[in-house]
């Protein structure tokens, strides 16, 4: 561990400090009441208005939750992927507080796809899980950012820990596209990609997914409002503990 | 009878969904109060 510690030079490892903001987001409340109206409005209509899948039965309306949180959660790792490299790049520490903060929440994300796949594969597929190339490398997915959590309680130096998490979070983004695309180049269980193509979907299918999309983004900007402070918090604690 | 054991599917992945969420967000409201009321400069003066 002292190796890699010494390896990068210390100044390479210094961060600028900047004044980051420990006050409440304007936003933040706003997005809270959206979110929570578009959830209710979500559930209403995934059991009220979208039609029953004539194949799947009711097991079809966990299509509501589980994708949306599948696409928030890749998106949520290309922030982590976007902030990373700013990190690398500029040495500003808002950017570590947004990659880390991104990435604790889309693990949150993940991990709930992660219980909703298999509530859904156990009737249509008669398995919980199944060592698919999709669900395999999600799984992976899910460890890579595991592990980005723990690197980061892990390192003790503020500048040091966002580099690291720094080059984890670039590095850990190469798995989403595998995972995108694994249905398309191996045999795989899980359905492939069908929501925009022409036959798809059935506009009420649709519709109830953009708004399962909308809510999930909207929750997501709302988390994010909550953890970046809370981070710059504990770590105005940290400081001022040492100090 | 099949139907009815696919809703049971549904709602927990509903409900589990929901607890996760609640919890992760109690989680750090939680957290957010306890360092808030910790910071000196965030206290009403």
């Amino acid at each position: 561990m002292n190796v890699e510690t010494d390896a990068l030079p210390l100044d390479a490892a210094v961060l600028e400090e900047e004044a980051r903001p420990l006050t409440r987001s304007k936003y933040r409340r706003p997005l809270g009441v959206l979110a929570l109206v578009a959830a209710t409005i979500l559930v209403a209509m995934a059991f009220l208005y979208a039609p029953e899948d004539l194949k799947q039965g009711p097991a079809q309306r966990i299509f509501y939750i589980h994708v949306p949180a599948a696409w928030i959660g890749f998106m949520a790792f290309f922030v982590v992927f976007v902030g990373s490299l700013a990190v690398l790049f500029t040495g500003k520490r808002r950017w570590d507080d947004i990659a880390s903060s991104s990435a604790e929440i889309g693990t949150i994300f993940t991990t709930a796809v992660l219980i909703t796949g298999p509530l859904w594969g156990r009737p249509v597929w008669g398995v919980y899980w199944t060592w698919d190339p999709r669900l395999t490398s999600y799984l992976m997915l899910w460890l890579i950012y595991l592990s980005y959590l723990v690197l980061r309680g892990y390192v003790a130096d503020p500048a040091r820990r966002a580099k690291y998490c720094a080059v984890l979070g670039i590095v850990g983004f190469l798995d989403v596209p595998i995972v995108y695309l694994s249905v398309r180049w191996w045999r795989s269980e899980h359905p492939t990609q069908l929501v925009f193509e022409r036959g798809g979907l059935p506009p009420e299918m649709l519709i109830t997914l953009m708004v399962g999309l909308a809510t999930f983004t909207l929750f997501y900007a709302y988390l994010m409002t909550v953890r970046v402070r809370t981070g710059r918090l504990q770590e105005a604690a940290d400081e001022e503990v040492l100090s | 009878m099949t139907l009815a054991k696919d809703a049971v599917y549904v709602i927990a992945a509903y409900i589990g969904s929901a607890l996760l969420y609640g919890t992760y967000l109690a989680l750090l409201w939680s957290k957010e109060r306890r360092l808030e009321r910790g910071n000196r400069d965030l206290q009403p003066r």
